[in-house]
């Protein structure tokens, strides 16, 4: 099984202003900042075969969401290489992101007003999904994490942990070849941990 | 109240370094709504200039209405205005929780929290027009001056009671973004002289929502033309904030009870 | 040919979606019936009072007048959006990421939203308001030539959409363009004809007019729905005016592309 996923000393920089509290600083940040550099990401380099289950830990701060970010290529890279599937994220971003799957745990695709099946119906759309590719992978993932009994109640009135199933859900209906998942636990208690991850 | 004075200091800190972080924007924002607000008396200005005219007002005198409005509403922008956005937002999404927990009452944290420099533009702009049409009207004495401070003051009682009755109103219409709307164009009567208006509508808004209260009345004051009628007025005006306040209050509780 | 039908299919999906997402508030369509004739209410009482017997005014007859803000009222209903809000939202809320990680164009995805929501509003608000209108108020309220207003609410609708969506891309550059927004509101709503017809600006500031979107936006569908366009003096016949604003529509449909490229190249840079 060859490489899916190569990145090569990626690194990522950029600057923020320093934000002093206190009355004070506020007044003296109306007319001069402060330049603050940050480096994210620091020559990151790794390799990651077809089929591989792989998990980035790190605490708070470390970069995790900033490298998935550039993995997914919604983030430019200040240095360094990346190639999945033999795509640069940063290139030909239809083609590559039809092909990838992505839960970002803050960010939501669902729609908080309907229920999760017409979410998912818009991404059937917007993927391209045939009917029968649509209706079996449904049932199939509706089955496996157990949501049939709320996917079509309105996504407001659902728990985090039963969203969540739904998130997940919504990025695997198009049969993507790499998920990517960015605090795709955040929230969840133990049990719906374990349900979502075996 | 000594505890809400220091709650409502902390608040207009915050304001403030909110507006010098986002320093630019604060600037350009304070700016642009200085020359925005002299778009709307214009039309005034525009509709006297063809040639027509509400009969029995000059065109400085209706733009001492609307420059009144202006002020009003820069001043209900930057105090209490904010309680109908937070709360339809919170509302929606479910955070009101958090600002329950606090040990201090809603209305008046959320009131204080959202307090905003921004309207300092608006205030700026509608002062300045409402200075250029004082000074061509024949100048008010003290007495007129301080019944148009009085009934300014009651008018944004009455722009209070508004704002908690739309909130209000976003308890049970979750996310309605056209409430402001509504109560907008309801406002926008009390931007004319009333008598342009027949007496049904009149009475609708001197008694029921008083929006004349706002800006009609108080220009009616510093144009001598006040009559013991608009002082009676001022009572309608108490119990619509009182009313707002309660209504508010009650929804509140309503939420606390049934838990959001 | 396959890619127009895939695009037609996500259009309809998308639409169908905002469509039920909007009608799962009742509430929201009930109100927003009354926004139009409460404002038409007050322009009545204020037209009615100015014009004090006068015949005319900047060409206009008091029953022109009146039939104008109807129009300029119901055109609204078919042609408003909110497409700047929402952007700027998903901007704020860093949800944006999740349109740059599927293989959509955002801003096709918000038009068709725009289609969607619109064709509720056509259903719950336009035509109840047509009626509250024509047998309530009995404002008479129809077109001269029913094609080409169709036509240039069309363009109208598009160049709402495109304005306000190069006024939402804002929020990539500027962390708090609430600002630029109320103005731009502010400056629409007097420059499009909303408050007061374009004929009572003075001339050069009418002639500075048709180039800028405002006018595209309201004053020109309702002046074709009267019939009868003019502008800083300057008489139109209906299919000249439609054809610029048709040419209007092009330009901004180009300048929100450039933006929007730009507005991509630094969302991608600095990051969601």
């Amino acid at each position: 099984m060859g490489d899916i996923i190569t990145v090569d000393k990626l690194t990522k920089r950029y600057s923020t202003y320093k934000r002093g509290s206190g009355f004070k600083e506020s007044l003296k940040a109306l007319f001069v900042r402060e330049k603050v550099p940050v480096i994210a990401v620091n020559d990151v380099s790794f390799n990651v075969k077809e089929g591989d289950i792989v998990g980035i830990l790190g605490p708070n701060g470390a970069g995790k969401s900033t490298t998935i970010k550039m993995l997914t290529g919604t983030l430019y890279p200040t240095s360094g290489s990346i190639e999945v599937m033999g795509y640069n994220p940063t290139k030909n971003r239809k083609t590559y992101v039809h092909q990838i799957g992505a839960v970002f745990g803050q960010k939501s695709q669902l729609i908080w007003d309907i229920p999760p099946v017409d979410s998912f119906r818009m991404n059937k759309a917007i993927y391209g999904i045939s009917d029968k590719d649509f209706d079996e992978r449904l049932q199939l993932m509706s089955k496996i994490f157990m949501v049939e009994d709320f996917i079509t109640r309105p996504t407001r009135v659902l728990s985090l942990g039963e969203r969540m199933k739904c998130e997940f859900i919504m990025a695997m209906l198009h049969h993507p070849k790499v998920v990517f998942l960015d605090e795709p636990t955040i929230g969840l208690d133990v049990i719906a941990k374990h349900d979502i991850v075996f | 109240m000594k505890k809400h004075m220091k709650i409502y200091k902390e608040c207009i800190k915050v304001a403030f370094a909110a507006a010098s972080t986002y320093r630019l924007n604060f600037i350009l924002n304070c700016t642009i709504m200085l020359l925005g607000d002299i778009i709307f008396p214009l039309i005034t200005v525009l509709i006297y200039g063809s040639g027509a005219g509400f009969q029995g007002w000059t065109v400085y005198e209706v733009l001492l209405i609307q420059s009144i409005f202006t002020m009003s509403t820069a001043i209900a922008d930057m105090t209490f205005h904010g309680v109908m956005w937070v709360t339809m937002d919170m509302v929606r999404n479910g955070n009101m929780e958090m600002v329950l927990i606090l040990p201090v009452d809603t209305m008046f944290i959320l009131m204080a929290r959202t307090f905003s420099f921004e309207g300092i533009g608006l205030f700026l702009g509608g002062f300045i027009i409402f200075i250029v049409a004082v000074l061509n009207v024949s100048i008010p004495s003290i007495i007129l001056w301080l019944q148009f401070l009085t009934f300014f003051i009651i008018g944004i009682f009455v722009m209070m009671g508004i704002a908690l009755i739309m909130a209000a109103i976003s308890f049970k219409w979750v996310g309605n973004s056209r409430i402001p709307e509504i109560f907008s164009s309801i406002r926008s009567f009390g931007k004319y002289p009333q008598s342009i208006f027949p007496k049904a509508i009149v009475f609708i808004t001197s008694i029921i929502i008083p929006v004349a209260m706002i800006s009609y009345y108080p220009a009616a004051a510093l144009l001598g033309r006040v009559n013991s009628g608009m002082f009676i007025m001022i009572l309608p005006c108490f119990l619509f904030l009182i009313f707002g306040i309660y209504l508010y209050r009650h929804m509140v509780r309503l939420y606390q009870g049934v838990g959001g | 040919m396959k890619t127009i039908k895939k695009q037609l299919n996500i259009l309809w999906a998308v639409a169908v979606v905002t469509y039920k997402e909007w009608s799962a508030y009742r509430t929201h369509s009930m109100v927003s019936i009354l926004v139009g004739p409460i404002y038409f209410i007050v322009q009545y009482f204020i037209w009615t009072a100015a014009y004090g017997g006068r015949a005319q005014l900047n060409g206009m007859d008091l029953s022109q007048m009146i039939t104008y803000f109807g129009a300029s009222t119901l055109i609204g209903y078919l042609t408003m959006d909110f497409a700047d809000w929402n952007l700027q939202m998903l901007i704020r809320t860093g949800k944006f990421l999740t349109f740059a990680l599927r293989p959509i164009h955002h801003r096709f995805f918000a038009f068709s939203q725009k289609v969607g929501h619109r064709l509720l509003g056509l259903l719950f608000e336009f035509i109840p308001c047509y009626f509250i209108f024509t047998i309530l108020f009995k404002v008479s309220l129809v077109p001269t030539h029913i094609g080409w207003t169709i036509l240039s609410v069309v363009l109208a609708f598009l160049m709402n959409f495109y304005i306000h969506y190069i006024l939402g891309m804002t929020a990539f550059w500027f962390t708090q363009s609430t600002g630029i927004r109320r103005v731009f509101d502010l400056l629409s709503g007097v420059f499009s004809g909303v408050f007061i017809p374009l004929v009572f600006f003075p001339q050069v500031l009418q002639k500075i007019l048709f180039f800028l979107p405002f006018p595209y936006m309201s004053y020109v569908p309702v002046m074709v729905f009267t019939g009868d366009f003019t502008l800083a003096g300057v008489r139109m016949d209906i299919p000249s005016i439609v054809g610029i604003q048709c040419l209007a529509v092009c330009i901004t449909i180009l300048i929100s592309e450039i933006i929007y490229r730009a507005s991509m190249r630094r969302f991608n840079g600095v990051g969601a």
